[in-house]
């Protein structure tokens, strides 16, 4: 385990920001951190990257308190805030020189290691240009960069995706699986699941400072219940009304709506209790023409996890 | 274990200083003033000496020249020193870098030192760059090498004092405009505060016919010190004192003004450090 939260509280105030936290990022992972805004993900973040204190709990990267040994715990995160802070006048290989710098990376060191990382989010023929000329997009992988100067081994992304265009995004996931490759472990933040789902190995959800669920994405799903819409088509209006008399008895199928002689249902089982109710209509004798299955979105489980907890 | 002296911090904002159009611009109009200063009460010291009997001294003329350059040049330091410390930290925060600083292995000790360095040698350099006007005063004679050095290192005295207290509201405010205010409101109060009050307390006491040499408050006056330290350091060569009091009052008054500097300078700094401490409070 890379990183480890017990407990992790904050109040600001009297106000709860992070609710007893406990995530788990695996070596080698990209973890993701879903919530809407003021969930409390850039208030976790923080935390882990030693800019705040918590109010309580503990966290661990490779071993090592975070509480007890900030220092070191530095050495091995690399933070990039949901802001972009650059130094306007300086060059972009001055930039990355100066943290560098700042985090006592041998001068001789610096100059293959700026290439290589200029060369890594595809900047390498802007090294001497000053940062202020550079695109919006082109600061966020600068920043990127800025944050891998010390070869940490947990990258801290607070919502890298916001504000950025469709392309940019592309280019972003494009580089974080890169890194995974290399293997390092990264904790992402966003306030919008599907842009992690297919990334990430792992998501938290968090809501209120609280994690509502976590896991794998199929974890994530079975959790919440395998929400599915189906409709079918009945042959007679005769089968239809057998067919609902067959559905109402089966413990999965919540809710459903008439449509000409198709019925539209909310279907909470798994594919297995699925092939159960195609059975159950054989059984009876219901003339079935058509029947289709569509899985909610996760974004729709998302909203609806939320909408549960608020 | 080898200690690492170098800062990043020094060596970026010296880059970005010198790198400016606006750096060599500064540095002329200070030298500029201070000629501006200089020709006028030089000339007023030649023109007095040319109508009196000791025609053959010049070095009146000479530390006319530099008491002008010293006390010019205060003034100009006193001005400078906050406004260069005053968007130290305000300025990371309205960038939105302060908080990459602190994650990296620099502490907030190295981060506010190195500000405040930085600020320090660009005022060093503004010294240097007056170094060939003092040669002048040396020229006409009357002046010791003795009081360069003093005012060398009166000045670093009031460029750290004043620069602290710039970086101080820089660690307090958002805006660089807010603290550099605050920074000359508060420098001004030092100044003319401690002139106040001494002159009050004279004055009170000499409604009870205690007439004393000095003032208790004026020990807190940075140029009254500055005066008292050049005159001191000028003695060997003039034999006069100009607030005609003994070697030793002299003495006291720049040794406490001193160390009240230093302890103002220190209390500033180790208040901004611990301001800008995201983990301050924690056990360790
Ligand atoms: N410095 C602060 N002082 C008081 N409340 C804060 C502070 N920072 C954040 N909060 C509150 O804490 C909650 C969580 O904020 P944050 O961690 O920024 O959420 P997220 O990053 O998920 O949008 C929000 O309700 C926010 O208003
Ligand atoms: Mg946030």
């Amino acid at each position: 385990m890379l990183l480890k939260t017990v407990n992790l509280t904050k109040y600001y105030g009297h106000f709860l920001a992070l609710d007893k936290l406990n995530i788990e990022v695996r070596e080698g992972e990209i973890y993701g951190f879903v919530g809407p805004n003021g969930a409390g993900k850039t208030t976790a973040m923080k935390i882990l990257a030693c800019l705040m204190n918590a109010s309580a709990g503990e966290a661990y990267i490779d071993g090592i308190s975070i509480m007890q040994n900030p220092a070191k715990a530095k050495k091995l995160i690399g933070y990039m805030p949901d802001f972009f802070g650059v130094y306007d006048n300086l060059k972009v290989d001055e930039y990355l020189e100066f943290y560098a710098d700042a985090h006592n990376v041998p001068k001789s060191e610096r100059a293959p290691l700026i290439e290589d990382l200029l060369q890594l989010v595809n900047l390498s023929d802007k090294k001497d240009k000053y940062v202020d000329t550079l695109s919006r997009g082109m600061k966020q992988r600068l920043c990127l960069a800025r944050s891998l100067i010390h070869d940490p081994k947990l990258l801290i992304l607070d919502e890298p995706a916001s504000g950025m265009d469709p392309q940019a995004r592309a280019e972003m996931k494009f580089i974080l699986k890169a890194l995974k490759a290399q293997g390092k472990s990264i904790l992402i933040s966003s306030h919008i699941l599907p842009e992690l789902s297919e990334m990430c190995d792992r998501v938290c959800i968090l809501s209120r400072g609280k994690s509502v669920v976590s896991g794998n994405m199929d974890e994530i799903m079975e959790a919440m219940g395998r929400r599915a819409k189906i409709t079918i088509g009945f042959l007679t209006d005769e089968d239809l009304q057998n067919g609902v008399a067959v559905m109402r008895t089966n413990d999965y199928v919540g809710q459903m709506v008439r449509e000409g002689n198709k019925v539209e249902a909310v279907f909470n089982g798994t594919d297995e209790d699925m092939s159960k109710l195609i059975k159950a209509f054989a059984l009876s004798d219901v003339r079935i023409v058509s029947i289709s299955k569509t899985v909610q979105s996760l974004e729709q489980i998302f909203l609806e996890v939320i909408g549960n907890e608020n | 274990m080898k200690i690492k002296l170098n800062n990043p911090i020094i060596s970026s904002e010296m880059k970005i200083r010198m790198r400016s159009w606006r750096s060599p611009i500064a540095l002329l109009v200070y030298i500029f003033i201070l000629v501006v200063f200089l020709l006028i009460f030089a000339s007023m010291a030649l023109s007095t000496m040319r109508y009196g009997y000791n025609t053959a001294d010049y070095s009146e003329v000479g530390l006319v020249i530099f008491y002008t350059l010293s006390i010019v040049q205060f003034f100009i330091i006193v001005l400078v020193a906050p406004a260069s410390t005053a968007g130290a930290i305000s300025s990371e925060r309205e960038k939105q870098t302060l908080d990459l600083l602190l994650c990296t292995q620099m502490s907030p000790t190295k981060i506010v030192l190195g500000k405040l360095v930085s600020s320090l040698l660009w005022i060093l350099l503004m010294f240097i760059a007056s170094i060939p006007l003092y040669s002048i005063a040396f020229l006409f004679g009357g002046v010791t090498p003795m009081a360069v050095v003093t005012v060398m290192l009166y000045y670093f005295l009031v460029s750290l004092a004043a620069g602290s207290i710039g970086m101080f509201y820089s660690t307090v405010f958002k805006r660089t405009v807010t603290s550099s205010i605050m920074a000359y409101l508060t420098i001004f109060l030092i100044f003319v505060l401690s002139l106040v009050i001494g002159y009050a307390e004279l004055f009170f006491l000499s409604q009870r016919n205690v007439y004393p040499d000095f003032a208790n408050a004026f020990y807190f006056n940075p140029f009254i010190a500055f005066l008292g330290a050049m005159s001191l350091a000028l003695q060997g060569a003039t034999g006069t004192n100009i607030f005609s009091v003994t070697a030793f009052q002299l003495k006291t008054l720049v040794a406490v003004n001193v160390v009240f500097l230093l302890l103002l300078s220190a209390l500033a700094l180790l208040t901004s450090i611990s301001r800008i401490n995201p983990l301050k409070g924690r056990k360790r």
